[in-house]
């Protein structure tokens, strides 16, 4: 990491959220502007991936997050989150413009699997920087997207 | 002949063990600019350009470790409000949370951008969050100073940023290692507590990173070594954790990059090929080169005679 971070309490995380989807990776692009690089993501929110669908009105958004490496020019900015193609996850989201950026960088990252039993399981993105929402769920075992969407649901007042 | 051949293989050896892939200033020279407008306004332990000396003095503990040598010049220039990444200079600023272009998130105290071409740094800025400019409240104050225990340590949060600065990775992510651990009372630790311990001044393992990475005899061998024992069993005494921890993290059965960077392959024991190459060509090619000289030799004897 090359960030210091604090910990978001997990009612300003929930609620200074824009968004808080569900879904999949389908593109990862980079992008050089005449002093940044940015790495687009292609993402696909689930039908049932609205947890907190603030004004998201299409099933596919764009994510524009800060750093890539475009020929032989890398900006590395550890601590900002980095997600894989086809990869699913649960993120919390802010807008930029015409889009969106990860709320609080990796503590708004959450990886998504899914289990033998159809169960779908939650991991931090980068552990280091597990929210305190997930941090206090896992303490009693694994964290299901279901029981995790309940927490959320808990904090959350607009 | 013979001799010739092995200081090239072994040369090679030590140059592909050279680049790191977290990148590396490969002068082991920077030159760092501040922003006076751009600064901290409110924080009284920071304002009125405090916050630029105590930057200073967190360079020089990295640059005064003893076996590493890397030159930070202070520039007299001063980045104003035209601080920015893409204009290849190494500054320090603050600026609001979410203010575009850098959008530094919500929570982040500090961001290190590195900019860097086939693994050399060409640009590093760190860049400080405004909405911590104030005294108390966990805002970023001198942490210890009376009063000032309900705030994160600047010094401390800015230490460590330069240790990224310099290429450094943690050294360690774990939060359930012992406090004793060194990896975890180093300055590269990934977590910082408000209410201490403080991450200054720099330990062990922190300094390990440096020589390493920048060693005063000038000679890669120091480096060489740390690739080579870079694997989590097997990590040679006196190599940093800080150095190597996240690549041994990303450790790639099958290629990639990984240890000490853009290596070809690497195997499960974290050995490159280019060890198995010289390995290789040491075995086969010096009795060859042996059996044709007896040859020659032989040859121009019977010729002679």
């Amino acid at each position: 990491m090359s960030m210091t971070m604090v910990e978001l309490p997990a009612g300003v995380m929930v609620n200074e959220a824009k968004s808080i989807v569900n879904g999949k990776v389908e593109a990862v692009n980079y992008e050089k502007t005449s002093n940044m690089i940015y790495t687009n993501y292609t993402f696909k929110i689930n039908t049932d991936g609205y947890i907190k669908s603030g004004d998201i009105n299409s099933d596919t958004i764009n994510i524009r997050t800060i750093g890539g490496q475009v020929g032989r020019e890398k900006l590395d900015v550890p601590g900002f989150p980095i997600l894989s193609q086809n990869g699913e996850y649960a993120l919390f989201l802010e807008k930029r413009g015409n889009n969106y950026d990860i709320y609080g960088a990796n503590q708004g990252c959450l990886k998504v699997t899914k289990e033998s039993n159809g169960d779908k399981i939650l991991s931090p993105c980068e552990n280091e920087y597990a929210n305190s929402i997930y941090v206090n769920q896992a303490s009693s075992g694994k964290v299901t997207l279901k029981g995790f969407i309940k927490k959320i649901q808990g904090y959350q007042t607009n | 002949m013979m001799g010739i051949i092995l200081i090239i293989l072994t040369s090679l050896n030590t140059l592909f063990c050279f680049n790191l892939s977290s990148g590396r200033w490969s002068d082991a020279t920077a030159t760092v600019l501040f922003s006076s407008t751009m600064g901290a306004q409110n924080s009284t332990d920071l304002k009125d350009d405090k916050w630029i000396d105590l930057t200073m003095i967190a360079l020089s503990r990295w640059t005064m470790i003893d076996g590493a040598s890397f030159s930070v010049v202070h520039s007299t220039e001063d980045c104003g409000n035209n601080c920015a990444i893409g204009n290849n200079k190494n500054e320090f600023y603050w600026v609001a949370p979410d203010e575009p272009p850098l959008n530094i998130p919500a929570g982040a105290l500090a961001v290190t951008f590195r900019r860097q071409f086939d693994n050399n740094m060409v640009e590093v800025d760190i860049v400080i969050n405004k909405s911590f400019d104030h005294l108390g409240d966990s805002g970023l104050c001198i942490w210890g100073t009376p009063g000032n225990t309900n705030c994160f340590d600047f010094p401390s949060v800015v230490t460590h940023e330069i240790g990224h600065l310099f290429g450094l990775d943690h050294s360690s992510e774990d939060p359930s290692i012992s406090v004793t651990d060194p990896r975890r009372t180093a300055t590269m630790y990934y977590r910082l507590n408000a209410t201490g311990p403080l991450l200054i001044p720099l330990k062990a393992d922190d300094n390990e990173g440096m020589i390493c990475l920048y060693p005063a005899s000038g000679e890669p061998y120091k480096v060489a070594e740390c690739c080579e024992s870079y694997n989590p069993f097997d990590r040679a005494p006196g190599c940093s954790h800080a150095f190597s921890e996240k690549s041994t993290q990303s450790l790639d059965i099958g290629g990639g990059t990984a240890g000490c960077g853009s290596i070809d392959k690497v195997d499960s024991k974290g050995s490159n090929n280019t060890n198995r190459l010289f390995l290789i060509l040491s075995v086969v090619l010096l009795p060859m080169f042996i059996l044709l000289f007896n040859r020659f030799i032989l040859r121009n004897i019977g010729k002679r005679t």
